[in-house]
């Protein structure tokens, strides 16, 4: 579970922390949306934001690109892909490939861009707690008709509680079935078989159990409704939000 | 009917399969503040009377009654009163945090919010958890999780407190652990049963032992007059009682 360390959540009491979830859902959508319009000015101002809160939930960039080098990865060949794609100023011919001027802002602009986005919802993942998500859902889905929403969010936390088990089971049975050669078996399906029969086995039984208990903590949908925590700064940010995008669609 | 009985079990029998007793024609009551150790071998019936108890399973006959109430016909007011814990501690805890698993139950009653956080509060410190509460239940220790699924019944305000087999997978440190919970839980008021074949663990602290085998009732009195038979019937008799010394604490 090491490589997933950024995207959990880490318990603090920063700013975003204290935000109430459903504003940072809004702010999240909202931005990574209207970021798409930015070019470069606004970009450096959001950058500059964005470090000033990654600095606050005590993140180190060094860290995180470590920790997100794939997706780097990524980002570096849709950037070469933009530089010799796009017509333009020769800037560089490589072999028989030619990097235009414009290619190369326009893949820089992009990457950015994408980068931005990574980060912000990394900012978010980190700052909210997987209970709040769900709670947040579930208000999300409030209104929509013939959506039962309380069961739905059930569902999440169970899953979100129970997927890391499923992991784990899975290795046990891996781990099993390893000491006694199973690699030895070349038929890619019996494999299949060998591993899911056992594994879907206990998550049967694990689902059993698990709706006996439930049922014994007198579970219904007919529930306490979820709680929001808000920092009474919620207002602020929608301000800034606001602003923000602003920019971004100006510049 | 009024009655100092908090549990009365009358002539219970339950078949999972036609013809097949899982337990048969169960007979005994509980009064307030008892220490019942249930003990029998593997398939015995110790669950499946503990699941019939809060009406998780429904009886072929017989009846149950929790404060005089028949538990077939409320078994919300049962599972109010009658907490049961689970043998396997994974399968029962809900939450993402030690608090959100705890809150579960009384959100389940529908109580209001700082109704709910008093509770826990209050039940997470009585078992030496509140530190923890922010943690993911997945990186407890097994002790600490069986305390958890325990505050998870706990916190419900049940007077009752129903466990199967609580010691089953847990090491040395983690046993002495839960057993000083369930002494302070015992002390403060709650009645208490407890599943188990591992006798000597928890018997010195039982005021009532009950043995089971193949689904009967064959010996209900004080452990120190039964302990002596329970080899007959596939369960382990303490050291100490072999050794002609009575029943002593397992803890030392
Ligand atoms: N879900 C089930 N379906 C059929 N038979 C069962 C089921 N659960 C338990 N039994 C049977 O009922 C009997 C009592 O089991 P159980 O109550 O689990 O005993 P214990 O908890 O003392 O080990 C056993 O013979 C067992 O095989
Ligand atoms: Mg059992």
């Amino acid at each position: 579970m090491g490589r997933l360390t950024l995207f959990s959540y880490k318990s603090s009491n920063s700013f975003l922390h204290n935000l109430d979830t459903r504003c940072k859902l809004i702010v999240l959508s909202f931005l990574s949306i209207s970021i798409l319009k930015a070019d470069f000015t606004a970009l450096i101002i959001i950058t500059i934001i964005i470090l000033g809160f990654l600095a606050s939930e005590d993140i180190k960039l060094i860290s995180l690109l470590k920790q997100i080098k794939y997706f780097i990865l990524l980002l570096f060949f849709i950037f070469i892909a933009r530089a010799v794609s796009t017509n333009g100023d020769s800037l560089f011919v490589l072999s028989w490939i030619s990097f235009t001027k414009q290619g190369v802002i326009e893949g820089v602009r992009v990457c950015w861009k994408f980068f931005i986005i990574m980060v912000m919802g990394i900012l978010f993942s980190c700052s909210t707690k997987p209970s709040y998500l769900k709670c947040a859902a579930q208000w999300f889905l409030r209104p929509i008709p013939f959506i039962p929403e309380k069961r739905i969010s059930i569902m999440i936390s169970l899953f979100l509680r129970f997927f890391p088990l499923i992991l784990k089971q899975v290795n046990n049975v891996l781990d099993a079935q390893k000491t006694r050669c199973s690699e030895l078996q070349k038929n890619p399906i019996k494999k299949i078989i060998n591993v899911s029969l056992p594994v879907l086995k206990k998550i049967f039984q694990c689902a059993d159990n698990l709706a006996i208990s439930m049922e014994a903590r007198c579970y219904s949908e007919n529930r306490t409704e979820p709680e929001f925590i808000k920092s009474g700064q919620e207002k602020n940010v929608y301000i800034a939000t606001i602003v923000l995008s602003s920019i971004m669609f100006a510049f | 009917m009024i009655t100092d009985k908090i549990i009365e079990i009358k002539n219970l029998t339950h078949n999972y399969q036609k013809n097949h007793p899982s337990i048969e024609n169960i007979t005994f009551s509980v009064s307030k503040g008892e220490f019942i150790v249930i003990a029998g071998k593997n398939g015995s019936g110790k669950t499946t009377l503990f699941k019939l108890l809060n009406g998780l399973l429904t009886a072929t006959s017989g009846e149950v009654f929790i404060h005089g109430k028949s538990v077939a016909k409320n078994s919300i007011f049962a599972r109010k009163n009658l907490g049961l814990v689970f043998q396997d501690p994974d399968t029962q805890i809900v939450g993402e945090t030690v608090f959100d698993d705890a809150a579960f139950g009384p959100e389940n009653l529908r109580l209001p919010r700082n109704e709910i956080k008093k509770r826990v509060v209050l039940i997470l410190k009585k078992l030496g958890l509140f530190h923890l509460k922010d943690r993911n239940p997945a990186t407890l220790s097994g002790g600490e999780k069986r305390r958890l699924a325990i505050a998870g019944i706990l916190s419900m305000n049940t007077e009752i407190l129903v466990l199967d087999e609580p010691f089953s997978n847990l090491d040395f440190s983690g046993t002495l652990e839960l057993l000083s919970y369930i002494k302070l839980l015992s002390n403060s008021g709650h009645t208490i049963l407890i599943a188990t074949h591992e006798l000597e663990k928890i018997i010195f602290h039982a005021t009532r032992l009950i043995i089971m085998d193949k689904g009967k009732i064959i010996g209900d009195d004080k452990p120190l007059k039964l302990i002596k038979k329970v080899e007959k019937f596939g369960i382990k008799e303490p050291c100490s009682s072999k050794f002609g010394m009575g029943i002593k604490k397992w803890e030392g």
